[in-house]
């Protein structure tokens, strides 16, 4: 009869520990190099001042262990289950009056002492550091300690998953990195691939890394890495994500004792230990390297134009899963004769599965990308055309600047063919600008879209055009004011100066260039105004900003090319707001709408210095810089009052 | 084939295949206990597959594996009183016998310390201190044997047991192993193609031939079933009866030499019957049964016109 009690075998693990101690104490080294010997350098380079040794320490603890411990749990795990990769070991092992539960445990069991033992000597390192120079520093690096011992323990229990997979060493290290990137990969691959032929889906916002979505802890290092850290209170925070890894882990080591179980040992050396394993290994090799290559060669071509883009892509996808396909296939069966009947068909469906899903998303079979919300349906908007506008619903005009953006999407959408012919033209005069939209809608839905939104003079005209539009959308003053100074516009800021820097003026040479040399003098100037001076020239430019010329003519970056005669200068105002300004960056983070804003407009440029008060109030110091031209008739009028500008005529007069 | 009685280790009906390949193709044998059982069988008949199914570490596809009435998968009990002694040896990298000998020590409940230190006269020419892997191939193997004998086991399965090895030292592993059946009644299960050594040696004989067990008797059952027969005939050589199995037939001038199988009076009478000019019955040698059952089976010696 087999034992009942048979779990552990003793004998066997105190060969392991024995043959592998060298190995252990190597590791140790490697910690301890890394952490106890790093502390105490940068302690004695804290020379006993109290807050640097408290600074020392944090620096050197808050390198948290997680990466090391996922590379020598992979070390680790092949290590001890090397002797199933090669016939004569595993026929060996298993001719001992062992039973293959006993051989599983003790394993396992030898393989955590060697990952915890140097864990905890570094630790005991660490502690006797600190305490030579007086501090006690049990719970950081307490704190170190057990992140080390629990990312060891779900690492190698995914090792151990990845090992019983394997035949072969090389093998196993494939599937560990499988395990820890694949997901990322995969969604690094689909988004690239979304981006670049979707129509508005080259920029996904927060959904362009992976970790940003709700499945990344299928990337366990960087999701640990990311989340997992020591505050400056000495805190651990993301606790949360190690005991559910470590909740994984032990699921993990239950599915790799049940491999271990069915293994066949006939199958050391191959590839895969479990032939089921081999069909998913191949189509997840065929698609993602076809997917790898075809970009790559894809980015080799010279740009076409994009109607033909997708097609090219899905030729080149098609012949690299194909060959990615056969490789992968040699490689698992170790030999260069794989090509059978069956093996054929297989690799035909994998490839025509693959081009069709791409297909279809790339010709948004599922209605993705031609998706416009409706208006009622967002909680918040937010568009970059020149300036970054967000609209919130139920703030001020909110609504019916949601309502402008969601018009402004729809018609993005509807003309796609129309732009993108626009795009292919060639037309010299046709510019472009990229553009932004995103949405939170009320069910706490995400939508991230950008364009590129070709426009010209002739384009404008039309005002059911996207560029006219968009001109519209940008052209409202309370949108730029808002975009500059947040939602509390230029209203709610208190300005303290202004200084005025040089102006000269520039004429229209004919042929569309412009230049100093071909009209009268002029007197340049330059000069400082006070707070109500200040005051006053801001509103004049608001006044400014809502003349039809300015809105006319905001897509054209504020030159009128019908003017001969254009007026340049630059102006810097500087003021004050008590509290924290509420910029757009700041609102988007809230509403969890992270990612780039940008501003095109570079007419204008706002930089802002906040700094908590005494009483703990915080005042926010801004700066508003602009550039002036013909246009802003209000804003020179002003100046002209103030002395600072003069025509050629006024001087000769 | 025959059925020896009261097997200690049996294997029925046991089928193992490696893909679409059946390694093993419902093999089944009957080691009585204490007997020394020889199996043998051309390259590829699966001996090796077979004896690692006997000693659970393959798991087979199909049928059952006793030992001592006990299954042997995943039976360490069982397992404590098996010594295996493969054809690919494997020690630990950095191992020396002393290593070996602790780990076995705390393996194997039967380890006698007492015999392990005897041994070591046999083994002179092994140094315990050194590093396994750094013995010749056939040193190793003397360190296998000297290590599996001092674990005391009821049973031993043998891969191709004296590959390697010089003829004193074959002998003297021989003579080791032979004396623990006598002392001890240790069943002996082992494979070679070494059939003149074999037949010094097994009691019990088990033919294999493409996963299959073509015969299974007692070596002197099996060598008094053949017999090489010798016979001239004047003038022409007359019909021999139908019911005469002929394995084998050789004519050379009015000599004619034929391997049949039967029993010796029996084909005696056949032949005188035919009265021949000259008639003589002799025994045949393992090797010699081998090679004709085999040639029956389409695994003889061929006729190459090179």
């Amino acid at each position: 009869m087999a034992s009942k009690t048979s779990f552990f075998s003793r004998p066997l693990f105190t060969s392991l520990v024995k043959r592998y101690g060298v190995t252990c104490i190597l590791m140790t080294l490697c910690y301890a190099t890394a952490w106890p010997l790093r502390a105490l350098l940068e302690l004695q380079g804290a020379d006993g001042d109290a807050a640097l040794t408290t600074s020392a320490l944090y620096d050197t603890a808050s390198q948290l262990p997680i990466l090391v411990s996922a590379l020598f749990a992979l070390f680790v795990a092949v290590y001890f289950w090397s002797y199933l990769y090669h016939a004569p070991s595993a026929n060996m092992m298993h001719a001992f009056p062992v039973t293959r539960r006993a051989l599983y445990v003790t394993t396992v069991a030898a393989a955590l002492v060697f990952l915890t033992l140097p864990l905890v000597c570094a630790f005991l390192l660490e502690l006797v550091t600190a305490a030579a120079f007086g501090v006690d520093a049990v719970g950081l690096w307490g704190s170190w300690l057990l992140t080390g011992i629990l990312s060891s323990f779900f690492f190698l229990a995914l090792a151990t998953v990845g090992c019983q997979l394997s035949g072969h060493p090389l093998a196993a290290v494939a599937f560990y990195g499988i395990f820890q990137f694949g997901w990322d990969v995969v969604y690094f691959l689909v988004r690239t691939f979304v981006g670049s032929f979707c129509y508005g889906m080259s920029d996904l916002g927060d959904l362009s890394f992976s970790q940003s979505t709700p499945l990344g802890f299928l990337s366990p290092v960087v999701y640990l890495t990311a989340n997992v850290t020591i505050t400056e209170g000495w805190r651990l925070t993301g606790t949360q994500a190690l005991v559910g890894y470590t909740l994984c882990a032990c699921v993990l080591f239950w599915l790799g004792w049940k491999l271990y179980q069915h293994r066949q040992l006939e199958r050391a050396g191959d590839m895969a230990a479990f032939g089921a394993v081999k069909p998913p290994v191949r189509w997840l090799v065929s698609f993602l390297g076809g997917t790898l290559l075809a970009f790559v060669i894809y980015a080799m071509r010279n740009t076409a134009s994009t109607s033909e883009d997708l097609t090219f892509f899905l030729v080149l996808y098609a012949v690299c899963s194909f060959v990615c396909f056969w490789l992968c296939e040699m490689v698992i069966d170790k030999s260069t004769r794989v090509f059978g009947r069956a093996r054929l068909i297989e690799a035909a469906a994998a490839c025509a599965c693959g081009v069709l899903a791409l297909g279809l998303v790339g010709n948004d079979a599922f209605g993705v990308t031609s998706r416009v919300p409706a208006s009622k349906d967002v909680e918040i908007a937010y568009a970059n055309v020149t300036y970054p506008i967000l609209a919130v619903a139920e703030e001020g005009d909110g609504e019916q600047t949601i309502e402008r953006i969601c018009a402004l999407h729809q018609t993005l959408v509807d003309d796609r063919n129309v732009i993108l012919a626009q795009l292919d033209s060639g037309d010299p005069d046709v510019s472009t600008v990229p553009v932004t939209i995103r949405y939170l809608l009320k069910d706490g839905t995400v939508i991230n879209r950008a364009y590129q939104l070709p426009y010209s003079s002739v384009i404008l005209q039309d005002p059911t055009s996207a560029a006219a539009q968009a001109n519209v959308l940008d052209g409202d003053v309370d949108n730029f004011s808002a975009s500059l100074f947040g939602g509390t516009g230029w209203d709610g800021i208190q300005w303290e100066r202004a200084q005025v820097d040089n102006y000269s003026v520039m004429y229209a040479a004919g042929d569309g260039e412009v230049s100093t040399d071909d009209g009268p003098a002029v007197t340049v100037g330059q000069g400082a105004l006070d707070a109500d001076q200040a005051t006053e020239l801001m509103a004049a430019l608001a006044q400014d900003m809502q003349t039809p010329a300015w809105q006319r003519t905001n897509l054209l970056l504020g030159a009128d090319e019908n003017d001969d005669q254009q007026l340049e200068g630059h102006v810097a105002v500087s003021g004050r707001y008590e509290g924290v300004l509420p910029t757009i960056d700041r609102q988007l983070s809230q509403a969890g709408l992270t990612g780039a804003v940008n501003s095109y407009y570079m007419s204008y440029y706002v930089t802002t210095d906040t700094v908590r008060k005494n009483d703990g109030s915080f005042v926010t110091s801004v700066s508003f810089d602009f550039d002036l031209d013909s246009s802003c008739v209000h804003t020179i009028s002003k100046l002209r009052e103030y002395g600072l500008v003069q025509t050629g005529v006024e001087s000769a007069s | 084939m025959t059925q020896t009685a009261d097997g200690m280790i049996v294997t029925e009906g046991l089928v193992k295949k490696f893909g679409d390949f059946a390694a093993l193709d419902h093999a089944s044998i009957h080691v009585p206990r204490g007997s020394v059982y020889g199996l043998v069988g051309p390259n590829g008949a699966g001996k090796s597959t077979l004896l690692r199914n006997v000693m659970g570490i393959y798991r087979p596809d199909e049928g059952t594996v006793t030992i001592d009435g006990e299954p042997v998968w995943d039976n360490d009990a069982i397992k404590q009183r098996i010594a295996f002694i493969p054809d690919e040896l494997f020690y630990f990298p950095t191992a020396t016998l002393l290593d070996m000998r602790d780990l076995y020590r705390g393996l194997y409940r039967g380890f006698d310390e007492g015999l392990f230190e005897r041994l070591g006269k046999a083994f002179v020419a092994i140094d315990p201190t050194r590093q396994i892997r750094h013995l010749s191939k056939g040193m190793q193997k003397q360190a296998i044997f000297w290590l599996s004998i001092s674990c005391r086991p009821d049973v031993v399965l043998l891969d191709e047991p004296v590959d390697g090895l010089d003829p004193v030292m074959r002998r003297q592993v021989w003579s080791i192993i032979l004396s623990d059946v006598a002392e001890h009644g240790t069943t002996v299960l082992v494979s070679s193609h070494n059939l003149r050594e074999l037949e010094d040696v097994c009691d019990y004989v088990g033919i294999m031939h493409q996963g299959r067990i073509l015969l299974e008797r007692s070596l002197a059952d099996l060598e008094g079933s053949v017999c090489k027969v010798q016979v001239a005939f004047a003038g022409d050589s007359p019909d021999l009866p139908s019911d005469l199995t002929v394995l084998h037939r050789e004519q050379q001038g009015h000599v004619c030499t034929l391997i049949v199988r039967g029993e010796r009076d029996r084909i005696v009478a056949l032949f005188t019957a035919l009265r021949p000019l000259v008639l003589d019955v002799l025994p045949l040698t393992l090797e010699e049964v081998f090679v004709y059952e085999m040639g029956g089976s389409d695994y003889g010696i061929k006729d190459i016109v090179l």
